[in-house]
């Protein structure tokens, strides 16, 4: 087959290159960037045995959009709007880390109502971007009801979040010293119901899909992830949660609120696909546990500092800043020139590190097992490639 | 007039125009059946999605699935540079044709038949089988490594799961003793307590299993499994091409369901006059066919290993017992 | 502070930055030769710590590649956040790979070489990632004229044991000006400034 060794692109011949001599003719085969169960524009270049996989590499870039140097192009206000489009469904926390950031650098006080709601609204836009994911994980499982339902409850969220920051998706809604606008009652009124229909629909959840039996054989045992791994890849979030270890920025560097409230971290040591699922369903109820006692301890007073900087020029120095985003570490370092414009930005995002160990992950699975480890790994694409 | 027909009988024999009759009846309810079912499955879905559904073309959306076939025709066919021409269209035609010769032998009501074939049941068998030709030609010959994935797959189910099928069909036999699908509709009474499915729940059980795996139904869709093979065999394909794979699907879907109603579920029979065992005959029919589309919509994609162990240890093992059980018990 | 010089005993430190939590983020950074690069990952790993980024900083001297570590346990004993850094120069920009400790790393540095140009030798993988390959600049390297000096951001720098390098040398970075840093604009300023050069 001549043809086959001249297609493909420089990714495929280095892949192919890196075949060993035995495995030669071996099917390679590229799952993306068009691909169903990749969400996306990521693309995996496979080797194939039979149905086993015997080699996958990750090949990412596609929806690469240089947002570290656009950084360092705009002004601390300008760029803010940039945060919504790293990662689209966890906008908010990606908001949060950055301005927290800065307000780091600047040492900014945010008032109290300000961090209270900071914390409501990035609970429910994890809350948000966990029911994306349990629907379209399942999607690639191959059942096409959960996201329906998941995104008829997570409407309801998204309506409340538009009621107040105005968008639905790539939000901008945090400033430095505080939020854009205050919430009201409506919303407050409007997220109790939607904490009381949540913890009305999680065990639906359970009983519809978590215990079906096919599911289980899915995701049980699949893609066994060692905790010393995880730590290895720098893995964060619900993957390294999976694998026992109980790791969340919201604990371990405190930031805003979060000490003053009682939630738990869940973490599952089997680590294989299913531990991370009920990692995530499981921080659904936090989340809910946590909206519903920032509801209740929501003081009054500004939602903005009043004496908040018009104009943002940091001191000399570096800062870095992380929060915990609905897939794990959410880091934004900062290195300011004390100019308006950032002299390095930079942006860890966590799917990037959560990506980097599948192809380890992958070797010598199944293909629809690979697809449900890639679906197990939360991956958002635009935050991979930023 | 009367010395015309016997003119024209002379000429052509009478069965023939019998089966051209039926012939034009069973195409006709293979087009009309596809349309219904398209919508019936998406509102179906609706219905367990929480969701409306179609219903913005026509009253209710009824007409969606009109628009979606005029849609389907019209666009253009491509066959992929580098495929073997002849396999990738030959596949869709391969997987149709044969479709109005199953629905031949099947008797919808008392005397209502279209070739009442004493081997009827043979040559359901026989032709279901070019099905698997279909999908291996259209995965070969589509040049792509994801449609000669879902080709694999397709050829290794059906071959895993043709065995406990035919078992499970073989124990009806048995007891009826004619591969004639009228007469095993007669073999049944006209109450439920006397249709086959009571007497062999096993071999019900297991034909339901095979007939989602052999009509590639969720959740044993892997040759086209979406989320893993993109769209399995029938990547390559747009319009028509893809039309006629959409439309072989819930032909084969009723099939399956005639076939099992016949072996199973006592056919045409049930109480009421005669006359009206055609009402009765669709009404298992596509009760058999809500009960895939349930299926489908509820349940997640089985792994394929899981698949094969699926038929491989459980079920040829379950029906070699079945068999078994039928000739000791029922023939005894 | 303490522990985190027992973390890295023994290693050449060229300089150590003196840094709050509450102010920029980590505990302790370190600046270090390219030789011992290597040594102090692998202390690092030991300790249990894990890998969170590796980029790059343009500055007049040269590329700075700066890595960040974080533990998962927080151990009062350890210290939390972690940063190494390694300058290397423009022309011939190359810093040992630790993607054999930390494998998380390979792909950081893979980026680092997209951005900055920066050749991690003995890297396995070592092609872009995340531009196309064809694509033959480094977008984060800023032109000469925009470049800053690093000793501008040393304010806070003291040299645990200067070394004289080859290529670059900490002794400037004591008298790093840091009166210097606080331009009247500077929201503020003052006070961070001030608190930094206490701790220093």
């Amino acid at each position: 087959m001549t043809t086959e060794t001249l297609c493909g692109d420089f990714y495929t011949h280095c892949f192919q290159a890196e075949q060993d001599k035995e495995h030669e003719g071996r099917l390679i085969i590229n799952m993306g960037p068009q691909h169903p169960s990749t969400h996306g524009v990521l693309r995996v270049i496979v080797e194939m045995e039979g149905e086993y996989i015997s080699r996958a590499e990750p090949v990412i870039g596609y929806l690469h959009r240089m947002h570290e140097k656009m950084g360092e192009i705009k002004t601390y206000h300008q760029y803010m709007p940039n945060m919504g489009r790293v990662d689209y469904l966890h906008a908010l926390a990606w908001n949060w880390a950055y301005i927290g950031a800065v307000e780091k650098l600047c040492q900014i006080e945010v008032p109290r109502r300000a961090e209270f709601i900071r914390v409501i609204t990035c609970e429910m836009n994890r809350i948000c971007s966990h029911l994306v994911w349990w629907g379209a994980y399942l999607l690639d499982l191959g059942a096409f009801t959960p996201i329906m339902y998941s995104f008829d409850d997570r409407e309801q969220a998204v309506d409340l979040l538009q009621m107040i920051t105005g968008s639905r998706l790539t939000y901008c809604y945090y400033r430095f010293g505080g939020v854009r606008t205050d919430i009201n009652d409506a919303f407050i009124a409007g997220t109790r119901d939607f904490c009381k229909l949540m913890k009305s629909r999680l065990p639906m959840y359970k009983d519809l899909v978590t215990d079906n039996y096919i599911l289980r054989k899915r995701c049980e045992e699949i893609g066994v992830l060692p905790l010393e791994m995880a730590r290895r890849y720098g893995a964060t979030g619900p993957v390294l949660r999976g694998s026992g270890q109980k790791y969340d920025v919201r604990r371990a560097e405190p930031y805003s609120v979060y000490p003053e409230l009682d939630f738990e971290i869940p973490a599952f040591p089997e680590g294989d696909a299913m531990a991370r699922y009920r990692v995530r369903v499981a921080e659904m109820e936090q989340s809910v546990r946590i909206i519903e006692q920032s509801l209740n301890m929501l003081p009054q007073g500004d939602f903005m500092a009043p004496k908040s900087p018009k104009r943002i020029k940091p001191p000399k120095g570096d800062v870095y800043f992380a929060v915990e985003g609905a897939r794990g570490k959410i880091g934004v370092y900062i290195i300011s020139d004390g100019s308006s414009t950032p002299y390095r930005l930079k942006l860890r995002s966590p799917s990037y590190s959560n990506l980097s160990l599948f192809a380890e992950l992958a070797k010598g699975t199944l293909l629809a097992d690979a697809v449900s480890i890639l679906g197990s790994l939360d991956l958002v694409i635009p935050e991979i490639d930023r | 007039m009367s010395s015309l027909i016997q003119f024209i009988s002379r000429l052509i024999p009478l069965e023939l125009i019998h089966i051209l009759i039926g012939l034009v009846a069973i195409l006709a309810f293979i087009g009309v059946n596809g349309l219904v079912l398209v919508y019936v499955e998406r509102k179906v879905a609706g219905f367990i999605q929480r969701r409306p559904g179609p219903f913005e073309v026509g009253p209710w959306g009824i007409l969606q699935t009109l628009a979606d076939a005029v849609k389907l025709m019209g666009k253009q066919l491509f066959s992929p540079s580098g495929g073997d021409r002849l396999l990738f269209w030959l596949a869709p035609m391969l997987a149709f044709a044969p479709l109005p010769l199953l629905f031949m032998t099947i008797p919808v009501g008392k005397n209502l038949v279209a070739f009442d074939a004493n081997l009827g049941l043979i040559l359901i068998l026989a032709f279901s089988g070019l099905n698997v030709l279909a999908l291996c030609f259209a995965g070969w010959g589509s040049y792509n490594k994801w449609s000669l994935l879902g080709a694999i797959r397709s050829v290794s189910q059906a071959v895993a799961y043709e065995i406990p099928m035919l078992l499970a069909v073989l124990a009806v036999t048995l007891t009826t003793g004619t591969l004639q699908l009228s007469a095993i509709v007669d073999a049944q009474g006209v109450w439920p307590w006397q249709w086959h499915f009571l007497t062999q729940p096993a071999g019900f059980i297991i034909y339901l299993i095979c007939a989602f795996a052999e009509t590639n139904r969720a959740p044993f869709d892997l040759p086209e499994a979406e989320s893993e093979l993109t769209a399995g065999f029938h990547t390559e394909y747009s319009g028509m091409g893809f039309g006629l794979f959409f439309l072989a699907e819930y032909s084969s879907m009723v099939v399956v369901s005639s076939v099992c109603t016949v072996l199973f579920l006592g056919g045409w029979k049930g109480p009421g006059p005669e006359i009206l065992g055609f009402v009765w005959f669709f009404a298992k029919v596509y009760g058999l066919v809500l009960l895939m589309m349930w299926v489908r919509w509820t349940f997640p994609r089985v792994r394929f290993d899981q698949l094969l162990n699926i038929s491989w240890r459980w079920l040829i093992p379950l029906s070699l017992f079945n068999l078994l059980y039928v000739a000791a018990v029922v023939k005894i | 502070m303490k522990t985190s010089e027992n973390l890295l005993e023994g290693l050449d430190i060229c300089a150590q930055t003196r840094c709050r939590y509450e102010q920029c983020g980590c505990v302790t950074a370190v600046f270090l030769d390219q030789v011992q690069l290597r040594a102090a990952a692998s202390r690092l790993f030991e300790a249990g710590y894990h890998i969170e980024d590796v980029t790059g900083v343009d500055f007049a001297e040269g590329i700075e590649v700066i890595y960040h570590f974080d533990h998962f346990d927080h151990p009062v004993d350890y210290p939390a956040r972690v940063t190494l850094r390694v300058l290397t120069d423009h022309e011939s920009p190359e810093v040992p790979t630790i993607s054999d400790i930390f494998s998380g790393a390979g792909w950081h540095e893979r980026e680092c070489f997209d951005f900055f140009g920066v050749t991690f030798s003995d890297h396995p993988q070592f092609r872009p990632l995340l531009l196309p390959a064809e694509f033959d600049q480094h977008p984060l390297l800023k032109p000469e004229k925009n470049r800053e000096s690093l000793y501008a951001f040393l304010g806070a720098c003291e040299p645990v044991k200067p070394v004289k390098g080859e290529r670059y040398h900490f002794e400037a970075s004591v008298e790093a000006p840091v009166e210097a840093q606080k331009t009247p604009e500077a929201l503020a300023s003052s006070d961070t400034g001030q608190s930094r050069s206490e701790k220093a």
